[in-house]
């Protein structure tokens, strides 16, 4: 949560806004696990948290108290993450399909040994299962079920009706139990745990 | 709102994301990592935003900000690794005057000034956070970075590339459909010292007001900083003066201060057109430090100075790969302009 900022502050801004050295020390962690979440990859990650917090950096001003912090980042976490994704699909027009998937699995930057150890086989699971989702899907996933978001905090972080969001929440827990159902039939028919 | 009811997962699907929500991170390192370089990133705001305030004020000024700035960062810094920071501060300082005096355009950064301010008290605030945290690795990376970005008259045209990089998603976010409106000249919030720097002199007043928050920005942090307390404050006796001094005694026995030092040493250069010196610098590091926490910026700083010394040609090929592999690096956009290697150009190269 943001710290609440009571001191008047001398000049332009109306409101007076977290400031940005404290978004970042509370929220770093949330904005690279969101990134991820929605699909954007390791080898893109740092760049795509980098776009997420310079944005932060400008637009800080503007952000009002009217929601929590968290919902804001979320709008630019997911502008940041949809746009990511273009990008690479513009890069990597063969890739197909299962993208996503052979980016998280396969396309590992070796540049970045750290980052690959640290994911742990019940990351790649979940990161696996949310990239069976499509983008409106994954969306509303991450938001409900792993940031536990309410549906009007998720309508205002995705500029989207609150019935739209109902209907996508529902859409979403389908579709991720679906690709669970599917992973544990490979699972079982292949033998070992993946 | 009515009463949608969410069916709720199943336990299996719930089980499956709480085990990867127990181990999810970020790491402490991801997060001091992606510090230093939305630092690095905000360094090239904080050098337009010195810029502007050189470019309209008087050289005295300009030389008291500088100063201030050397001197806050050298009283919170006790380790080699802050001194080489100072070092970096006071080259990004000065060659933004460099910058400006040289009429490159620079001067229209008004707009700005209070991001700049915003910036520089940010900026203050990492590098002490740095300090304490003895992160050295980020610190002395994020330096460097300054160095690169900053210290050449391109700085100014990479702060307009990034900025409008970044502009997209904010559009998306922004109106929720509305396509990229990069060129929207009324974001009042926008600061891209890009389009400032495009469009025409700023405002005497504005200048006035951002230069004043800034300088003091620069000088209040002493207060805020605990002491650092790390022994091996190799730096502690960095003074404004010494600091460039205190990067040559970092190489002593710190691998990492001799790596900043050479692309330190490397960036100089080239900031000043010595090619020749600046690739042997790099060379000397891509020897000792073949894959080294600089190494991008090695690459980069290579390709800026074949381009710079007439070799495009023979820099083309590394540059479309280096840009088709870190597209938003702060050293694309000067690769783009320097190299004159557009995005329209974005070959299939690997």
């Amino acid at each position: 949560m943001p710290a609440p900022v009571s001191t008047p502050v001398p000049g332009p801004p109306a409101a007076p806004a977290p400031t940005f050295e404290a978004v970042y020390a509370s929220h770093a962690g949330f904005v690279l696990r969101n990134l991820r979440r929605l699909g954007v990859n390791d080898a893109a990650l740092d760049d795509a948290a980098q776009d997420v917090f310079v944005v932060v950096h400008r637009r800080l001003p503007e952000f009002e108290g009217r929601s929590a912090i968290s919902t804001w980042l979320f709008a630019i976490v997911v502008g940041v993450a949809r746009n990511q994704r273009r990008t690479r699909r513009r890069r990597a027009p063969e890739s197909g399909g299962n993208e996503a998937e052979t980016d998280i699995l396969a396309a590992a930057p070796a540049e970045r040994p750290d980052r690959r150890a640290e994911q742990s086989q019940s990351i790649r699971v979940l990161m696996s299962l949310l990239d069976e989702l499509d983008e409106d899907k994954r969306e509303a996933f991450v938001l409900s079920q792993l940031e536990q978001m309410t549906a009007p905090e998720m309508a205002e972080a995705l500029h989207l009706n609150v019935n739209t969001v109902y209907a996508r929440i529902r859409a979403s827990i389908q579709a991720f139990e679906q690709a669970v159902a599917r992973h544990r039939a490979r699972e079982t028919s292949t033998g070992r745990p993946q | 709102m009515k009463q949608h009811h969410e069916p709720d997962l199943s336990l299996d699907a719930r089980s499956i994301i709480d085990a990867a929500r127990l181990e999810e991170g970020p790491s402490g390192v991801e997060v001091e990592r992606l510090r230093g370089r939305v630092f690095m990133h905000l360094g090239i705001a904080f050098s337009a935003g010195a810029a502007a305030t050189l470019a309209t004020a008087t050289a005295t000024t300009a030389e008291a900000a500088v100063a201030s700035t050397v001197a806050t960062t050298a009283t919170a810094a006790t380790t080699a690794t802050m001194a080489t920071t100072v070092t970096a501060a006071k080259v990004i300082a000065t060659t933004s005057a460099t910058v400006v005096g040289a009429g490159a355009g620079g001067t229209a950064l008004s707009g700005s000034s209070a991001a700049a301010s915003v910036a520089t008290t940010t900026a203050v605030g990492f590098f002490a956070k740095l300090g304490l945290g003895g992160a050295s690795a980020t610190a002395a990376k994020l330096a460097i970075a300054m160095v690169v970005v900053g210290a050449s008259a391109a700085g100014v045209v990479s702060v307009s590339r990034d900025d409008a990089s970044v502009a997209t998603p904010v559009a998306v976010t922004g109106s929720g459909v509305s396509p990229s409106s990069d060129s929207d000249p009324n974001r009042s919030d926008g600061k891209p010292a890009s389009s400032r720097a495009r469009d025409a002199a700023p405002s005497n007043g504005e200048i006035d007001r951002g230069s004043e928050p800034a300088a003091k920005a620069v000088v209040s942090p002493p207060e805020l900083s605990v002491e650092p307390k790390r022994p091996d404050a190799r730096g502690a006796s960095a003074t404004p003066v010494a600091a460039t001094e205190s990067v040559k005694s970092a190489q002593v026995d710190d691998p990492l201060a001799e790596e900043t030092a050479l692309v330190a040493r490397a960036q100089s250069a080239l900031a000043s057109g010595r090619y020749d010196e600046a690739l042997s610098a790099l060379d000397d590091h891509q020897r000792r430090f073949p894959n080294g926490v600089l190494s991008q910026e090695r690459n980069g700083a290579r390709l800026l100075a074949l381009c710079g010394s007439g070799r495009r040609a023979q820099a083309h090929d590394a540059v479309a790969a280096f840009l088709a592999r870190e597209p938003s690096s702060p050293l694309a956009s000067r690769l783009r302009s320097v190299c004159a290697v557009g995005s329209t150009e974005r070959s299939g190269s690997p």
